[in-house]
């Protein structure tokens, strides 16, 4: 009788698993679609230059750190001053104009000078 | 002997569907609320309603910064607004409402305003991007986009010491920053040293630049200027703090004249080129330079 109810459990616990295995799939698989539950911090590398960029023209205008600060923070968490200084550099690879390239690079020296730890996590 | 007595009857195993049922509750809400699927590498039209319109308000208040409404409209189109003008206006009405916001409402309203009136001339900049559109817009070409600002005047096309207007930010740095006054951009550098450096672990040599004020202190976002017989490049320092905030460098090409200078105004260094650099074995490898210029 025990052996039979032992059975039970673990064909029991096998039926979840494969419930779980089926909704991971649906939810994962089957659902998501276009669902657009994601941020700036998923964009493309290219379009994440461009918002970098967007945010140094607001900073040239306004020179609110703080402000530029939380907008970049947006980009994620692995985004720090050598990760917009890769990011001139990249967009200079990519033709940006001089005037450009100069406001970003006003930003970078802008969390250079303001913020000595990286923003968003350690170099 | 009764043939129902001898087999009891067996009830369906229900206890298995519950558990499936269980488990597949379970796997949904951990796949859809828990840790749902994020997608990686999207274009800002994929993004969520929120933060679209954050992403709205960069761009109005980018345009208000650089008044390029080709750009804003090129950065807007990547949104794939149905109606890019009631977006604006809508967002805008919706952040006046909510207070605390006028800034971003007011900058939404006269990025409308102002592409509404350049769509009279010009109609495809509002127009939608068909949804499955293969030219889809990308963030090289909105760099391209730009309407002609004053950077084709500053494009160095020969390094003569032309008195050109700065293309540095005017002075509106606020003291807590350490910012470079205007006047260093403008600064006559000169050549303080130049050396050859030879590195044999480097395949390509490097043009190396160290840039100080007039205190000796490094000097970050200055603009080098590099040119050659076919081409010429811009670079700024600061991008290697780890090396210097005045470091900057530019990989040099075998059989080919560089000229240098930096800022706006720096001496013209001539006859930059690739070196030779002895090895142990007496063999050659390329070399490059490194040179200091400071503020007189």
């Amino acid at each position: 009788m025990d052996q039979k109810r032992l059975i039970r459990f673990i064909w029991f616990g096998l039926s979840i698993l494969a419930g779980v295995l089926a909704g991971l799939f649906i939810g994962w698989s089957l659902l998501p679609g276009d669902k657009g539950n994601s941020g700036p911090e998923s964009l493309r590398q290219d379009y994440k230059i461009d918002y970098i960029l967007m945010v140094s023209e607001i900073y040239h205008q306004d020179h609110d750190f703080t402000a530029a600060a939380a907008r970049i923070a947006l980009l994620g968490e692995d985004v720090n001053l050598r990760y917009i200084q890769q990011t001139i550099l990249t967009a200079r690879d990519m033709g940006y104009n001089t005037n450009d390239l100069e406001l970003m690079v006003e930003l970078s020296q802008a969390i250079l000078a303001a913020t000595p730890e990286p923003i968003g996590g350690s170099q | 002997m009764n043939r129902r007595e001898r087999r009891p009857r067996r009830n369906p195993p229900w206890y298995l569907l519950t558990g499936l049922m269980l488990g597949l509750m379970l796997g949904l809400i951990f796949s859809l609320a828990i840790s749902p699927l994020r997608y990686l590498n999207i274009s800002p039209d994929r993004m969520s309603e929120d933060s679209k319109e954050y992403y709205r308000i960069l761009i109005a208040r980018s345009y208000d910064m650089d008044k390029d409404i080709g750009r804003a409209a090129a950065r807007l189109a990547l949104l794939k607004d149905e109606d890019v003008l009631t977006s604006l206006t809508e967002q805008s009405g919706r952040l006046m409402l909510k207070g605390g916001y006028a800034d971003d409402a007011k900058a939404l309203l006269a990025l409308a305003d102002d592409l509404q009136k350049a769509a009279a001339s010009q109609p495809s900049l509002i127009e939608p991007v068909p949804d499955e559109s293969e030219a889809e817009i990308s963030a090289e070409e909105i760099s391209m986009a730009v309407t002609p600002t004053q950077d084709a005047a500053q494009a160095v096309r020969t390094p003569t010491p032309a008195a050109e207007a700065t293309s540095a930010p005017a002075a509106t740095f606020t003291p807590r920053v350490t910012s470079i006054p205007q006047s260093v951009l403008g600064a006559p550098f000169k050549v303080q040293a130049s050396e050859k450096i030879c590195d044999p672990d480097r395949q390509t040599p490097l043009l190396a630049v160290e840039v100080l004020d007039n205190d000796g202190q490094p000097l970050p976002g200055v603009r080098i200027q590099v040119a050659w017989e076919d081409g010429e490049d811009t670079f700024f320092t600061g991008l290697f703090p780890y090396l210097s905030p005045g470091y900057a460098d530019f990989e040099m090409a075998a059989g080919l004249v560089y000229t240098l200078r930096a800022g706006d105004s720096g001496e013209i260094v001539r006859d930059m080129n690739v070196q030779d650099c002895e090895d142990e074995d007496g063999g050659t490898y390329p070399g490059g330079w490194l040179l200091t210029l400071a503020e007189p």
